[in-house]
């Protein structure tokens, strides 16, 4: 009994097996190239766009504000990051519901990163079969040789994309003189190294166990599925039953389906995993078992097809049907928050107020009899310039400030201002009124912003 | 729950690492760094330090609750099931 236990479990968490993808040619195969060209492109080309005197994308943690190119974000923007990202979250919803894991074999970081490993690897050490021999030679200086190899350029690259991580938070010019001169502060140094670390272990050697046990999105992604969802299906009906059968072989005399069972789909999985056994968890979508499918079936000219992008209605009854009320419902919620977001930028105040009634004096009656409210104004300028703001108040008969304020407030910080308004008590006829206080740019009076205060009245 | 060291450290390494870059990006949307240090009466400059140091020790504090939440899923029902 504990045997069998045992045995259960150990086959359970197999330790697991290299796998050596072979190399695949075909339709899907330049469409994820073409991915990893473009991805890789604007990961390490990005931080290197100038823009205005500055770099274009720099999320400036040291001096707390994001640059856009033209956009420059505070703190206080938060609001934005956040809709970016339930836009992100969105997007993967919405395209996971209609093309299943098309994030997963194409776009994620885990995918394009392994890819250019992999494209390494097989430059360096030959593909499947040459690194299966490698793996397994007895030739000890070769194997060292072709190994140091592989791992010198990884581990260039990897520190290449440290810096280029580090690069989106700090400009990545003067990163790069600091790391030529050695005077890179700990903290930099640190995050280059770490996520040096982070590319050539992820790319390098977990590869697929990333996918396979440790993405979130892997587990909870089939929640998105449905009937109409695309998957990569084998045609089991076409292919079985499978054999070895000669090019010249009538298949209906000889029983056979189209399945030659040659294993080349077995082979160019990147997670090792037999489609023919049905949709399985480990598949990611890559659809590189469709190239090397396709290719077989033309060599034997079959039809191609056998494995297939399609969807579990295609198969039953030859319909998919794209707008379901789950797709239609993610795309409007996308087309909201999209169009939000893009509004809320557009519209951003480069100036914020907000004013604050003084806690402890609710109103003051001056020697002259007029009454007096205190505020305190909180002015924030988001603009890339300092300003000096003057400051206004309206909405009563006679309304006026005890003395003229202005605020200076540097770019990206906020400054406090106490102002004291005075009114003519016989000019309110209510207990209390609403009145606006404004805040005016001087050199700018696009620039300005208003709050609305409350004015007591002494009884 | 036999689980393999490999298995065990992802568990307790990953998630926390996700959490800790979520919750250090949200905390410091609202709270300088260096006000914090201030307000902590500690003495940590520049900001990037603040960041850095933040996010490791929130890194640590998930990864001490997982291995607080591994260490109580070994219930000792499955242990006396594993006979010498």
């Amino acid at each position: 009994m504990d045997n069998t236990d045992n045995s259960l479990k150990q086959s359970l968490y197999a330790k697991r097996e290299t796998i050596h993808p072979r190399h695949v040619t075909g339709i899907f195969a330049t469409l994820r190239v073409t991915a990893v060209v473009v991805l890789m492109g604007i990961y390490y080309g990005l931080p290197w766009i100038p823009w205005d005197g500055r770099q274009a994308v720099l999320f400036d943690l040291p001096a707390r504000k994001f640059y856009l190119f033209g956009i420059t974000l505070w703190p206080q923007d938060f609001i934005y990051l956040a809709a970016l990202l339930i836009v992100a979250a969105l997007s993967l919803f919405f395209f996971t519901a209609i093309a299943g894991r098309l994030w997963c074999g194409f776009a994620c970081p885990q995918t394009v990163w392994t890819e250019v490993f992999m494209w390494i690897e097989r430059k360096v050490e030959g593909d499947r079969n040459q690194r299966i021999k490698l793996d397994k030679s007895l030739n000890k200086k070769h194997k060292v040789f072709l190994k140091t190899v592989k791992h010198g350029i990884w581990i260039i690259l990897s520190l290449w994309t440290g810096y280029t991580f580090v690069g989106y938070f700090t400009p990545i010019i003067q990163l790069g003189y600091k790391i030529a001169a050695l005077q890179t502060g700990p903290w930099e140094t640190f995050w280059v190294l770490f996520y040096a670390f982070a590319t050539y272990g992820n790319a390098g050697w977990m590869r697929e166990q990333v996918c396979l046990y440790m993405c979130p999105y892997a587990r909870f992604q089939s929640a998105m599925f449905d009937k109409n969802t695309l998957v990569i299906s084998y045609d089991s009906a076409r292919g079985e039953p499978r054999g070895h059968r000669k090019r010249s072989e009538d298949i209906k005399t000889a029983g056979l389906g189209s399945c030659i069972n040659c294993k080349l789909c077995v082979q160019v999985c990147p997670t090792g995993i037999d489609i023919r056994d049905g949709l399985q968890y480990q598949c990611i979508g890559c659809a590189a078992c469709i190239d090397a499918c396709d290719d077989v079936m033309d060599k034997m000219s079959y039809p191609k097809g056998l494995i297939r992008y399609t969807t579990e209605n295609a198969f039953v009854s030859g319909e998919t049907k794209l707008l379901r009320p789950k797709v239609i419902l993610y795309a409007l919620v996308l087309v909201a928050i999209c169009a939000a977001l893009i509004y809320g930028l557009v519209t951003r105040d480069a100036v914020g107020l907000d004013v604050i009634r003084h806690r402890n004096v609710l109103y003051r009656v001056t020697n002259e009899g007029l009454a007096e409210n205190i505020y305190t104004l909180k002015v924030l300028n988001k603009d890339n310039l300092d300003h000096t703001f003057r400051v206004a108040v309206t909405g009563l008969p006679g309304i006026s400030l005890r003395e003229e304020k202005e605020v200076f407030v540097t770019s990206g910080h906020v400054e406090e201002a106490i102002i004291a308004v005075l009114v003519d008590p016989v000019d309110m006829k209510s207990p209390s009124a609403d009145i606006d206080i404004q805040i005016i740019s001087k050199n700018n009076p696009d620039l300005n912003a208003t709050a609305k205060a409350r004015y007591l009245k002494p009884r | 729950m036999t689980m393999p060291l490999k298995r065990r450290l992802i568990a307790m390494l990953w998630p926390s690492f996700v959490c800790a870059g979520i919750f250090s990006a949200f905390l410091f949307a609202f709270i300088d760094p260096l006000l914090l240090s201030d307000s902590l009466g500690v003495e940590v400059s520049p900001r990037l330090a603040g960041y850095s140091i933040t996010f490791l020790v929130l890194w640590a504090l998930g990864a001490l609750s997982t291995l607080f939440g591994i260490a109580i899923l070994k219930t000792p029902k499955n242990d006396g099931e594993r006979k010498p």
